[in-house]
């Protein structure tokens, strides 16, 4: 394969095509497959030979490809790109000739995969010479996937097992790896809403539902809504394959902070079967409501937790601390009335700032009752807590995390 | 990402077994010609098609109806031809199966694989045309076939008569080449294929191919063709010939045993006495009438004419196949095992087909220069391994179609302009198609017989193409006719000549490469320009600039010198007496200025200041005049919350601070940061965040910006709004564009929290706001005091309008 001529490619390209066998035309089309080793095949101008075997437009699509297998092995990844592009657009036009049929999604799916890493290359290439601002290439690589999935959301008349929208979360999928990397996140809503007003939304192969919650859940996650990540990305962790280790782990990486602002904490035995032991000190600080120590957890892995975008989520699980401190506070004092100042000279033995006053205790407190985090009330005149007799600390995992 | 392409794969998958081991074709059973590779079994042979089957109802050709006129009448002769050819055929099956071949050595397993091919294919012309209903194009549940159809693609009815027509061509040619020399174009064929009169029997004698052993009138050359232009679908290769193949196995017949008839090409190659060196080129080879009369040949015709001046009619095949059958049983063992190594490193099939060929060549040197004994074969570095790729793309070439190879050189002699290389290129692509389809044909290497067909069959196809390529066609056409007229007598044994020949060493090999590669040259512009552009305007629909033109392009220097302009959006390329230079924008910015600390008008402003931005973009002006000018509408963008503005001029400042830096980099971030906290971007103040530098956040607007921040994110509004009455430099203005949001969101906090009331004066003093920017905010949620001069919230109850904040 890695030797294989021309003409043995484009005979069997010819030879998929004509009898629709999607996967195998899918191989020949990919660039991950050992066809694009062969030097054979890197042909920076295959045109007048694919013309000759294949017609059109085939040819353009094939053409396309193998200039690209040229480029690819050049490490000319902007070429390649617009290559890849080509192919796509290409595509694109013909899968949308394919009446009530379907056979060729397994093309589409990996020429749109080729699309987006040879896309994620280029960018890269270009960032590192300065041109462009990061992230341009791979914009443009999304508008060639829009092309393929308007022609996939399209077919809607078509039957059950031969509609091109099986095709659509593919493509989703892709669209949301390329948009949460260049942080345009807005752009993934109309995406979810065409999946999810899908009929047989859940009827799609596992593994692609795994990465779509994956990602929908880290959408809520930003959104702040928790509840929704929670569910998303814990479906996403139990059905992802045992053996996708790193995906555990990427999916944890949203899962535990999502999970501690709803109020279970993970167990250590987790962090460290998927070696995410930066979170060990935050838990630790939280669960015993340690601002101070939380500061200096956040501080010490401060480039991870913003590497992985959840700074601003972890800061939140603040006041989940004060929470567990005032907790303690109360329970010290054991009185349902308790003096504002009691929980300022709390905050302050544990440090979180030196300059705190009763005012900003008092609008810690009322953020905690807001959220129903605490039962209770403030009397301004009497500068106390009143709280309620009856759980005025409601377990965390029942809290209603408003936001 | 992870780099593209991946790692080479460990092993390139070993061959199909079929294809590493060709069948033993001694079996009883009928040997087929082997599937190529990864093809799925052919579908069942359609009900038995005995030759002379009339017309099938189905095959109405579409549109041409003034062909249809004469269907019944070539049908008869079709027939007839048929009926000739089933007779040879029992003879020559007869004579296979009186010979006997050693199967053991793989070098002649191929020989006898490739001559069970050839044996198929005259089956397969005996059975044309084929059953009503039998249609071989489109098997089972394909699509239409027409979606794959191009639009030259003839129909039967067409092809019958174009072969008919070439065949009238072939014999005119023949005539004209027996009393005539071959023309100039010709040489290069006849330095491979040595004319039948210095050499041995050709090939394809043994084959039964010759017209000794089928009779002058048998086969008639033209008909051969059709079966190949069975191949013409290109969307289907091998798997729907393998059927046609299948299909065409006479039913009751017995079965062609190819396991006799002895390898053509190597092993007469080798036990030829004289070596093959070609023979010096005759003068009157190179002068061909036609040559010598400037006469364009319409290049179907070129083609079209490579048979002539074939074999003479040959000598008994079996003396033939015998002393090929002697030639490698004599091999020495290692000889034979180097063979067997040699293929074992081929996967594919041409690349099989370039082994052979070389190694035929190898040997046949070898034979030339002393006993094949004398050679340690052990240690020859194997054919192929020190070829370059164009010579490897040359000889594939020359290998898979001889017909092209040929038809090649002959027409970069004549060099007639496009036409030429236009149908240059199209002879390529029929033998290529085919050669996929019909793989084990390919190794055709050893049957000289094939050529003519081959050749034949490229011009036809390549006229074909050239129809739906749209190039004119009716005068070439009408050429053909003539010449084919005058050409009209040839006998037709001359099939085997100079068309046969095999690229026979590698200065021939080289040779044909470099004009080949020649001509690629020549070929290239017309061709590439279609998907080359194809390309460009699939990257070009992304267009190479985000926001509408690329400017980078087109910088001017603009000559305009008026201070203040209007800002229009450029739709078009700007000229250059439109734009002004940089230092009459350095006065227009001071202008500007002035007029903004005078009169405050923020619309006049922003446009002059767009106007002066569009004046550096076009001039592709990016320094610290730039980075001012983006400052300084942000400045006032910030004081007039324009967000718009603002934006596109802070995304800007990021860009030139990266590029050109500036001293207000930190104070524009902090800005930024602050900008991300109004439009609530949590992503992008994480990005911010990943890109500051313990340094950047002791500088005070940083700072400042992520203690907002942090209050922010936490709702602890009384340090946000401590933090807002403290904001440094500008970030008080960006502050202002959220401040009644954030106060709105305390308010709702402080309503639900306290109990019974709150002092309005305190939460004035907490929300830093006056008495009136309370009222105004709370103006649509109806609040309710507890006393009348509303300095006391009643909380309880205004929990009820808490909504309408």
């Amino acid at each position: 394969m890695a030797t294989m001529s021309l003409n043995a490619y484009l005979g069997q390209v010819s030879s998929a095509w004509g009898r629709r066998r999607g996967p195998q035309a899918a191989e020949l089309l990919s660039l991950r497959h050992p066809h694009v080793m062969s030097s054979r095949l890197q042909l920076e101008h295959p045109e007048d030979h694919v013309q000759d075997v294949l017609d059109s437009p085939l040819d353009e699509l094939v053409a396309a490809h193998l200039r690209c297998v040229w480029a690819v092995s050049n490490n000319d990844y902007s070429e390649a790109h617009r290559c890849q592009s080509a192919v796509v657009s290409c595509f694109a036009k013909v899968f949308v000739t394919h009446k009530d049929d379907n056979w060729a999604l397994p093309v589409m799916n990996t020429i749109c995969l080729d699309l987006r890493r040879v896309a994620a290359a280029a960018d890269a290439e270009r960032t590192r010479a300065g041109q462009g601002h990061p992230g341009e290439v791979l914009e443009k690589a999304a508008e060639g996937l829009m092309s393929c999935f308007r022609v996939c959301a399209g077919d809607t008349r078509a039957e059950m097992d031969e509609t091109k929208r099986w095709g659509m979360l593919n493509l989703v999928n892709q669209l949301f790896k390329i948009y949460f990397r260049v942080n345009k996140l807005h752009l993934c809503k109309p995406l979810i809403r065409a999946i999810e007003s899908l009929p047989f939304k859940t009827e799609f192969s596992l593994s692609q539902l795994v990465t779509y919650r994956y990602y929908t859940g880290r959408k809520a996650m930003f959104d702040c809504d928790y509840k929704a990540a929670e569910e998303a990305l814990h479906f996403a962790f139990l059905r992802c394959h045992k053996d996708c280790q790193k995906n555990k782990r990427l999916i944890l990486i949203y899962l535990i902070p999502v999970k501690m602002l709803l109020g279970h904490m993970p167990q250590e035995s987790l962090l460290v079967k998927y070696n995410l032991l930066q979170f060990s000190e935050v838990v630790k600080a939280v669960t015993e409501g340690n601002p101070r120590r939380l500061s200096a957890a956040m501080a010490a892995h401060q480039a991870f937790f913003i590497k992985c975008g959840i700074y601003l989520i972890l800061e939140k699980l603040r006041t989940i601390t004060y929470r567990n401190l005032f907790k303690k506070v109360f329970l010290l004092t054991g009185s349902v009335q308790i003096d504002i100042s009691k929980f300022q000279a709390a905050l302050l033995a544990t440090g979180a700032d030196a300059d705190i006053d009763a005012d900003e205790t008092a609008c810690i407190l009322a953020n905690l009752i807001y959220e129903g985090r605490m039962k209770g009330y403030i009397s301004h005149a009497h500068q106390k807590l009143v709280l309620s007799k009856k759980e005025p600390f409601p377990a965390l995992s029942a809290g209603v995390a408003v936001s | 990402m992870p780099p593209l392409p991946p790692d080479p794969p460990p092993a390139p998958p070993a061959p199909p077994p079929e294809a590493a081991q060709p069948p033993l074709p001694c079996a009883p059973a009928p040997p087929l010609p082997p599937l190529p590779p990864n093809e799925p079994p052919p579908p069942p042979p359609p009900p038995g098609g005995e030759m002379g089957a009339g017309m099938p109802g189905g095959w109405q050709p579409a549109g041409t109806g003034k062909k249809n006129k004469n269907k019944k009448k070539k049908n008869k002769q079709q027939q007839q031809q048929q009926q000739q050819q089933q007779w040879q055929m029992q003879q020559q099956q007869m004579q296979w199966a009186q010979q006997e071949s050693d199967p053991s050595d793989p070098y002649e397993q191929l020989q006898q694989q490739a001559q069970q091919y050839h044996q198929q294919q005259l089956l397969q012309q005996q059975q044309w045309p084929p059953q009503p209903g039998f249609h071989p194009f489109r098997p089972q549940q394909r699509p239409p076939f027409h979606q794959f159809r191009p639009p030259g693609h003839m129909n039967m009815h067409q092809r019958m008569q174009h072969h008919q027509q070439m065949q009238q061509q072939q014999q005119q040619q023949q005539q004209q080449q027996q009393g005539e020399e071959y023309q100039q174009q010709h040489q290069q064929d006849q330095e491979q294929g040595q004319p039948p009169q210095h050499r041995g029997p050709p090939p394809q004698q043994q084959m039964g191919w010759s017209p000794h052993a089928n009779g002058p009138q048998g086969l008639r050359p033209g008909f051969r063709f059709q079966p190949m232009q069975l191949s013409r679908p290109r969307f289907q290769a091998g798997g729907q010939l393998g059927s046609f193949n299948q299909s065409v196995r006479p039913p009751g017949g017995q079965p062609p045993s190819a396991a006799a008839a002895p390898a053509p090409a190597p092993g007469p190659d080798t036990s030829q006495p004289p070596p093959q060196t070609p023979p010096p080129e005759s003068p009157g080879q190179k002068s061909s009438p036609q040559a010598l009369s400037g006469q364009p040949r319409p290049p179907s015709d070129a083609t079209a004419g490579k048979p002539m001046g074939a074999a003479p009619a040959g000598q008994p095949t079996n003396q033939a196949a015998e002393s090929a059958a002697n030639a490698s049983s004599d091999w020495p063992d290692s000889l034979k095992r180097y063979v067997t190594r040699a293929f074992e490193r081929a996967v594919s099939d041409t690349e099989k087909n370039r082994v052979q060929t070389l190694l035929r060549e190898k040997i046949t040197a070898a034979a030339a220069r002393g006993p094949l004994t004398g050679v340690d074969w052990d240690k020859e570095p194997l054919p192929g391994a020190q070829l370059s790729f164009v010579e490897r793309a040359a000889a594939a070439a020359a290998n898979q179609s001889p017909g092209r190879g040929r038809g090649r050189g002959r027409l970069g002699n004549q060099s007639t302009g496009r036409y030429f290389r236009g149908r240059l290129s199209r002879s390529r692509s029929r033998s290529r198609s085919r050669s996929r389809s019909r793989s084990p044909d390919s190794r055709s290497g050893y049957g000289r017989s094939n050529r003519g067909r081959r050749r034949r069959n490229s011009s036809s196809g390549s006229s074909r193409d050239e129809d739906h390529r749209n190039t004119p066609r009716k005068k070439n056409n009408k050429m053909e006719k003539k010449k084919g007229r005058k050409d009209a007598k040839a006998p037709f044994y001359s099939l085997g000549g100079p068309g046969g020949a095999t690229i026979s060493t590698s200065e021939q090999l080289q040779k044909r490469a470099s004009r080949f590669a020649g001509q690629r040259g020549d070929n290239k512009p017309r061709q590439r320009l279609q998907i080359q552009s194809f390309i460009q305007s699939a990257a070009s629909q992304l267009g190479e600039d985000g926001e509408g033109m690329d400017w980078s392009a087109l910088h001017i220097v603009g000559t305009c010198q008026d201070l203040e302009k209007r800002f229009l959006r450029l739709t078009a390329a700007p000229e250059a007496a439109s734009v002004r230079p940089p230092e009459v924008l350095r006065r227009s910015l001071e202008l500007v200025k002035t007029k903004w600390k005078e009169q405050q008008d923020y619309h006049n402003t922003c446009d002059q200041l767009k106007s002066i931005r569009q004046d550096l973009t076009v001039q592709g002006i990016r320094d610290e005049f730039t980075v001012h000018v983006y400052e300084t509408h942000g400045r006032i963008a910030l004081e007039k919350k324009d967000h718009t503005e603002f934006n596109q001029c802070q995304t800007q400042l990021k860009a030139l601070y990266r590029e050109v830096g500036g001293s207000n980099r930190l104070e524009f971030t902090a800005y930024r940061l602050l900008y991300f906290i109004f439009t609530r971007a949590i992503i992008d103040i994480n990005t911010t965040l990943a890109t500051l530098t313990d340094e950047d956040k002791r500088d005070p607007c940083v700072a400042h910006a992520l203690k907002v921040k942090n209050a922010w994110s936490q709702g602890n509004y009384v340090r946000f709004f401590r933090l807002y009455q403290d904001a440094p430099k500008m970030s008080g203005f960006l502050m202002d564009w959220f401040a009644d949001r954030e106060r709105k969101s305390a308010l709702k906090k402080l309503i639900k929290t306290y109990r019974p009331g709150v002092e309005v004066g305190y939460v004035c003093r907490i929300l830093a706001c006056s008495r009136e920017q309370f009222a105004t905010l709370t103006e649509p949620a109806a609040l309710v005091y507890s006393d009348p001069v509303h300095s006391q919230l009643d909380c309880k109850a205004s929990m009820a309008c808490l909504a309408a904040l």
